[in-house]
């Protein structure tokens, strides 16, 4: 029987890069020598003894086993965001998962791949476009649109800056507004507005889509414009976790439980659940 | 449940078996009057502590399988801050005595919840492992909010779920054994029980027909509630109403038996130790679904009330669970001070189907 444990594994900070004035993506390596095996998509708990525990998607590919990266925004209000952005390297940290269910990425083999991503919707993929890229043969098109807020509100930037350059994937970004940055070179303007000179044959795309919410509407407007069906488009939700093992109630949303039962759902499943 | 032995014990006798019980090594917990009349489970050292005439205690015994705040490890930090994690103490073999039929089909639903539906809860499955429970069924309802026949595999009488069952019958008990752990408990007690004759089973059914019968208003707007809610055919005023009249206090939820839902937070010692404790949370606070951003999904008293119901009585999550999540105990209708019980959501979100359909 498969059982929940409550007792995270510990890891140890092995570096911190931070990424905008708000978030840090931190490199975990076990301290307990066996392998952490998770899909992408995937997500785990994440515990600073004293402080709490609270739940962060794995942004590092599965191929890895040993150590992990995740990227935490800090929120004021956020107990455990805060504590993390307080420790530095050599801290130890506690990680239990991986939990939830992943993108079905193996589903897509052979298929026309788009991974849509807004702000720091980026971590959710990036497992996702690193598994792509590992295993480059076994899909045709492979297009990251990415927008952020402004260009320093980007996280990953040496990362999209290679994609850009490279054959293996199209890359695109933009921003809502330039900012204080006058080096941004780039499109400004909505994530939408990448979607128009996009050539892709949505009958063979399937589409993975992570970042605010009120992105969302829009994305899904553009990907059916483009003939992507609702059961293509592959979400994954945040809720408010204590548990991730679908038992503290907490992340439910009508029937569902996103630790559980998610936090990846396909559009056509999302319009099924009932209540917010 | 099958192969149910049955016996009779004289109720004059009950004491010696209560005795009995207390000469095992578990600790026995079960109803004991508090100096100002209340009556809780509580471990207890004597027989004549123990109170067999009571209605049913505020809080549910399951609070000793599901405390209100327990420990899920201990840590301390190494100098280099490495932690070392420490499991809490395996829980101790432990007899509830007393519990009213509707508890222990909230413990069923916990053992559903917790252990059958995958991953187990370790915690709960050690407790529960260790725990025997002998029921007390009820002769008359317990109090005059009960309504658990009203509810799916609910009645004065359990089918399931106890080790042993008790059900006052006039001047005896009739004593059934439903499992391993009750046949332990019957061992203790042979020389106290007799064979029980077919008969006893027609006149507790006559005692459970009339209990069940003063509850036949609520069980029509239960079935109703089920199926509106389900179906999502609720009028939004309905919960707009209900939500208005929601003090979101909690109260229902942390005395609801079937309420499951903890929050986890850790707790410093000092510097270098400290544990992880999870404890009862309810829904109906603002602050349960509240994420790190300052987002609140759902923000309105109306839209927890909704959930709330939806939860415990939706078929979506029947298919979930295996049952309703309400075993008719009543706490709810005690303790809420808005007057939007289960019964009472219930009645409304009826109603509101009456005067849809004329």
């Amino acid at each position: 029987m498969e059982q929940v444990d409550h007792i995270p594994r510990p890891a140890i900070i092995e570096s911190i890069r931070p990424e905008t004035p708000t978030e840090k993506t931190f490199a975990l390596r076990f301290t307990d020598g066996d392998p952490f095996n998770f899909q992408a998509g995937q997500f785990c708990m994440l515990s600073v003894l004293g402080r709490g525990e609270a739940p962060f998607c794995i942004a590092s590919s599965p191929a890895q086993t040993d150590a992990i990266q995740v990227t935490v925004r800090s929120y004021p209000e956020g107990e455990v965001t805060s504590a993390l952005h307080e420790l530095t390297k050599g801290d130890y940290v506690g990680i239990r998962g991986p939990m939830g269910n992943g993108f079905p990425l193996q589903d897509f083999v052979g298929r026309d791949i788009l991974v849509v991503a807004g702000g720091i919707g980026l971590p959710a993929v990036q497992a996702s476009l690193l598994y792509l890229l590992e295993h480059r043969s076994d899909y045709r098109n492979v297009t990251l649109l990415y927008g952020a807020r402004t260009p320093s509100d980007r996280v990953y930037k040496d990362d999209l800056a290679e994609w850009e350059q490279s054959p293996d994937i199209l890359c695109k970004q933009t921003v809502d507004m330039k900012g204080d940055d006058d080096s941004w070179e780039g499109p400004v303007g909505l994530i939408t507005t990448l979607f128009e000179a996009l050539e892709i044959d949505g009958s063979q795309t399937s589409v993975i889509i992570v970042g605010p919410a009120v992105m969302y509407p829009f994305v899904v407007a553009e990907c059916r414009q483009k003939g992507i069906a609702d059961e293509n488009m592959y979400f994954s939700l945040e809720r408010h976790m204590k548990c991730g093992v679908g038992k503290c109630g907490h992340c439910t949303i009508g029937d569902k439980y996103v630790c559980l039962d998610g936090p990846v759902f396909t559009y056509s499943e999302m319009q099924q659940m009932k209540g917010e | 449940m099958n192969n149910v032995a049955r016996f009779v014990l004289p109720a004059p006798r009950l004491s010696e078996a209560l005795e009995a019980l207390l000469e095992l090594p578990d600790q026995v917990v079960a109803p004991v009057r508090a100096a100002r009349g209340d009556v809780h489970f509580e471990p207890v050292e004597s027989a004549d502590q123990i109170q067999t005439d009571f209605g049913n205690t505020l809080v549910s015994p399951i609070e000793y399988l599901l405390p209100s705040q327990e420990v899920m490890f201990e840590y301390r930090l190494g100098p280099q801050g490495q932690p070392e994690l420490t499991a809490p103490a395996p829980p101790p073999d432990r007899i509830i005595f007393g519990l009213r039929p509707c508890d222990v089909a909230a413990i069923e639903y916990a053992d559903h919840f917790y252990v059958e539906r995958e991953p187990a809860d370790t915690l709960y499955a050690a407790r529960r492992q260790a725990t025997t429970l002998i029921a007390l069924a009820c002769a008359e309802p317990a109090n005059e909010t009960c309504f658990c026949s009203c509810c799916e595999g609910g009645g004065p009488v359990s089918e399931s779920g106890f080790d042993v069952q008790l059900t006052p019958l006039g001047d005896q008990y009739l004593v059934e054994v439903g499992t391993e752990k009750g046949q332990r408990i019957a061992q203790q007690w042979q020389s106290l029980l007799k064979p029980a004759a077919d008969e006893l089973l027609e006149v507790r059914e006559a005692q459970t027909r009339q209990v069940m019968e003063q509850q036949l208003e609520t069980k029509s707007n239960l079935a109703a509630a089920i199926r509106r809610i389900t179906a999502e055919q609720v009028n939004p005023e309905i919960w707009e109403a209900i939500g208005h009249d929601c003090y979101s206090c909690g109260g229902c939820s942390y005395l609801c038996p079937v309420c499951t839902c903890y929050d986890v937070v850790d707790v410093e010692y000092d510097d270098t130790s400290g544990a992880r404790i999870r404890r009862t949370d309810s829904c109906r606070l603002a602050g349960f679904v509240r994420e790190a951003t300052g987002h609140i999904p759902r923000a309105t008293a109306a839209s927890r009330a909704r959930w709330y119901a939806y939860h415990k009585l939706s078929y979506d999550y029947h298919e979930q669970y295996g049952r309703y999540g309400c075993v008719g105990c009543g706490r709810c209708v005690i303790t809420c001070l808005g007057q939007i019980d289960m019964p009472a959501v219930c009645a409304r979100v009826r109603q509101s189907e009456t005067e849809a359909a004329s």
